[in-house]
């Protein structure tokens, strides 16, 4: 194990950083577009976060250790790129597309009211359509994230509290948090699949 | 009726094991229970199917081929 930069130094040849990057970074580009998509809702803006990700990385190569958790990594770049991308939206003054501010005068009193709906989301939503992805896209994007970690990518919490810098507790309480809502999303789901939410009956009989 | 505190270890050891975060030695204790306890092998069961079926119902999105053609000439920049 050693990092990029410090294996320069010592053996005083250079580290093969195309050979690093095709082997250890790229076979994680779908899951850090699947991660991307998730938050982002939108599939151009998923694309920009991975190609930033990817720039980054290559950018910050020497920082890291070879061999090393690499899709963690990458992960955590991708979030901070995440938080960075919302923060400068968050920052800049609403911009109208010429061809949405013509749709919106076009529509019909009725019509105005779908202005509070988040239309990216409305797409999204019908393009993913099916229920374990809405009611995962429902839950608030600390929760959401967590469980994308965790339970989609499989990381472990110590890996996740170093992607989104939070104690380890919290990872904890998040996850379950975050569990009992998707649970509560899902639940008119599963109950058509025949399963049962059977807490209730267990504090009944706890009682 | 089932010790209720009993209950919910389990059913807390169950939700740390398929996190990846049980110690070797609960992780054989919970193994030495699911093998002898119905109830407890049930609850196992069905935290299986339910992580099962998160992780196969969630739409992945993948990159395209010109994506990763992108990327890759990212890497090969110096």
């Amino acid at each position: 194990m050693y990092f990029c930069s410090k294996y320069y130094a010592l053996s005083e040849q250079k580290p093969d950083y195309s050979k690093i990057f095709e082997t250890e970074f790229l076979p994680h580009a779908d899951a850090l577009k699947t991660f991307a998509f998730h938050l982002a809702y939108n599939e151009e803006d998923a694309n920009d976060l991975v190609q930033e990700t990817f720039m980054k990385a290559h950018r910050f190569i020497d920082r890291y250790m070879v061999g090393t958790n690499a899709k963690a990594w990458l992960f955590k770049i991708l979030k901070n790129a995440y938080i960075n991308q919302y923060r400068k939206k968050s920052k800049q003054p609403t911009k109208v597309d010429f061809e949405d501010f013509i749709s919106y005068h076009d529509t019909d009193e009725d019509g105005g009211a779908t202005g509070y709906l988040d239309l990216r989301e409305e797409l999204f939503q019908s393009m993913m359509g099916d229920e374990v992805t809405n009611a995962i896209n429902a839950l608030p994007i600390d929760f959401r994230t967590v469980i994308l970690l965790c339970d989609i990518e499989g990381f472990k919490y110590e890996e996740i509290a170093k992607i989104i810098d939070i104690p380890i507790g919290t990872v904890r309480s998040r996850l379950f948090r975050a569990r009992n809502m998707l649970k509560e999303n899902l639940k008119d789901y599963a109950d058509k699949l025949g399963y049962r939410d059977i807490r209730g009956e267990k504090r009944k009989e706890e009682e | 009726m089932e010790n209720p505190k009993s209950t919910h270890s389990v059913e807390q050891n169950i939700s740390l094991y398929f996190d990846s975060a049980l110690s070797k030695e609960d992780e054989i204790q919970l193994i030495q229970k699911i093998g002898n306890d119905p109830t407890c092998c049930a609850s196992f069961q069905k935290e299986k199917t339910a992580r099962e079926f998160l992780k196969n119902n969630l739409k992945r999105s993948s990159c395209s081929k010109d994506m990763i053609n992108n990327l890759r000439n990212i890497g090969n920049t110096h």
